[in-house]
C-alpha cells in the first residue's frame, strides 16, 4: 500500500477487520485506548469502529491539544487580550475555547484585537509588521506543534523583534498516559500511540508502557487502514503474549524521533513542576514554560495574569471522556445543551475532540442502530 | 494535524512548500539537506519529516 485512495480502501478495510476477527479470544473483552485526537477524528470519520468485533472497544484518550486547556489559562489569555496596545494570536480552535466568562471570540466581539493564525510564524510576522504593538502568541499542543514554537521564538530573538511574546501552554503526553495508566477507573488492554507526536520524540518515551505497566503500543498513522493495521498489531501482540512497543507508521516515523526538534525545545522550554489539565487536574512535570534564556519573549512576565484555577462548569464532563471513562453520547449534555455550535466542554470545539467528532460524524451511525 | 507538502523553493532555513494549490512558507531548519521537489510532512509551518 502506498497512495492515500489505498489507506482508504474499504475491500481492504474488510480484510484487515478479518484478520482482527481471527486474532481476538472470542469472550474476552479488549479495551485499546487511541492516545491522539487526530485518530479519534479518523476512527468516526471513517467508521473504523463499525469495523472491529463486538469485543473491541476503542476508548479515547487525553491527544486533544484544545481539549485540555483548562478555564483557567482561557481567562489568563483573555486579560492579556483587554491589555492596551496587544494583539493577541492564536489557532483558530482555541478561539471558541469557554473560559469562565465567555471564550477568546467572545472577547474579540467585546473589543479585543484577537486574530486566528495557521502558526506562530504567521504572529512573528504581525508583530514584524505593527513594531508599535505587543503581539502574543497563545501557544497550546503537543509535542508535534511545541518545535514550531520554539524555532519561532529562536526566530524572533535572533532578529532583535521585542515586541513578540509567548503564552506557552504547550504540554507533554507520557504523564497523562502514566496517570491513566494509574487511575483505578480505567482498565486498558493496548494503546494506539501518537502518530504524530512521534515523528518528533520517538517511539522510545512509549517503552515505559509495556516495561512498567505490561500494555502494548503500537504508533500508527492517521488513515483508517493504519488504524485497523494497528489494532491488530495490538490484538496480535496480546494474542502472542508479547508486549512492547511496535511502529506501524514507519514510513513517517524514525523511532528515535527528530533530534534537531528536540533540541530546539530542549532550548526553549523548562518543565513545569505542575500544570492543570482540563477535566483531569494537575499533573507534575506535563507542560512546557520558556526556560529563563528565553523569559524576555515570555508573556506571562511580560504582562500580569489572574492565575486563577476555575472549575469546570458542573453539567460538563469532558474529564471523564478525556480519561476514556465514559463515551461522549454518554455525557449529560452531549447534543442537547452541548453542541460545536454551543460547546459547553472543550471536547465539543476541536475537530479532534471525541464528543466534537462523535458529533459530526459517529452519531448518525448510532442512531440508525438504537430506532 | 500534519500534512505532506511539496518543496517549491528553499530560502536557507525557510522553504515555500505546496500542497493542493496552497502554498505556505515552512521553517526547515529542523531537516537536513531539504532541496526543490522534496516531500515534507509539516505541521504549523514547520517541516517535521523528510518523506
Amino acid at each position: 500500500v502506498r497512495f492515500v485512495d489505498e489507506f482508504r480502501d474499504g475491500a481492504l478495510g474488510q480484510k484487515v477487520a478479518a484478520q482482527i476477527l481471527g486474532v481476538v479470544e472470542p469472550g474476552r473483552h479488549y479495551k485499546v485506548m487511541e492516545v491522539c485526537g487526530g485518530h479519534t477524528h479518523s476512527i468516526y470519520r471513517y467508521g473504523v469502529d463499525d469495523l472491529l468485533p463486538e469485543n473491541v472497544e476503542l476508548v479515547h484518550g487525553p491527544g486533544c491539544p484544545v481539549c485540555v486547556i483548562p478555564m483557567g489559562r482561557v481567562d489568563d489569555g483573555i486579560a492579556i487580550a483587554r491589555e492596551p496596545g496587544v494583539i493577541f494570536t492564536c489557532f483558530g480552535d482555541m478561539l471558541r475555547v469557554p473560559g469562565s466568562n465567555g471564550t477568546l471570540l467572545d472577547a474579540k466581539a467585546r473589543g479585543a484585537d484577537i486574530r486566528m493564525v495557521y502558526s506562530p510564524l504567521d504572529a512573528l510576522r504581525i508583530a514584524k509588521a505593527e513594531p508599535d504593538r505587543e503581539v502574543v502568541f497563545f501557544a497550546i499542543g503537543f509535542e508535534t506543534t511545541a518545535p514550531s514554537t520554539a524555532l519561532t521564538l529562536m526566530r524572533a530573538r535572533a532578529e532583535g523583534v521585542k515586541n513578540f511574546s509567548c503564552m506557552c501552554n504547550h504540554v507533554t503526553i507520557v504523564p497523562p498516559l502514566r496517570a491513566l495508566l494509574e487511575s483505578p477507573d480505567l482498565r486498558l488492554d493496548g494503546f494506539i500511540g501518537p502518530g504524530h507526536v512521534s515523528t518528533v520524540v520517538g517511539a522510545r518515551p512509549f517503552e515505559f508502557i509495556p516495561a512498567d505497566y505490561g500494555r502494548p503500543v503500537v504508533i500508527a498513522g492517521f488513515e483508517p487502514l493504519d488504524i485497523l493495521h494497528a489494532i491488530h498489531m495490538i490484538l496480535a501482540q496480546l494474542g502472542e503474549g508479547r508486549c512492547e512497543v511496535e511502529n506501524q507508521y514507519t514510513r513517517v516515523v524514525p523511532y528515535d524521533g527528530n533530534p534537531a526538534a528536540l533540541r530546539a525545545m530542549a532550548e526553549v522550554f523548562a518543565l513545569r513542576p505542575h500544570f492543570e489539565w482540563r477535566g483531569l487536574g494537575f499533573i507534575s512535570q506535563s507542560a512546557l514554560r520558556l526556560s529563563d534564556a528565553y523569559a524576555e519573549l515570555d508573556a506571562e512576565r511580560r504582562f500580569s495574569v489572574p492565575g486563577v484555577r476555575v472549575a469546570d462548569p458542573k453539567a460538563c464532563q469532558c474529564g471523564e471522556v478525556l480519561k476514556g471513562v465514559i463515551k461522549p453520547w454518554e455525557c449529560k449534555v452531549f447534543g442537547t445543551a452541548c453542541t460545536p455550535e454551543h460547546a459547553i466542554g472543550t471536547c465539543m470545539v476541536s475537530p479532534e475532540g471525541a464528543c466534537a467528532a462523535y458529533y459530526n460524524y459517529g452519531r448518525f451511525a448510532r442512531e440508525k442502530e438504537v430506532v | 494535524v500534519a500534512v505532506e507538502m511539496r518543496v517549491v523553493e528553499v530560502n536557507d532555513l525557510l522553504a515555500v512548500c505546496e500542497a493542493e494549490g496552497e502554498a505556505r512558507e515552512v521553517e526547515v531548519a529542523l531537516l537536513d539537506d531539504v532541496r526543490e521537489g522534496d516531500v515534507l510532512l509539516v505541521h504549523a509551518d514547520v517541516g517535521l519529516v523528510k518523506l
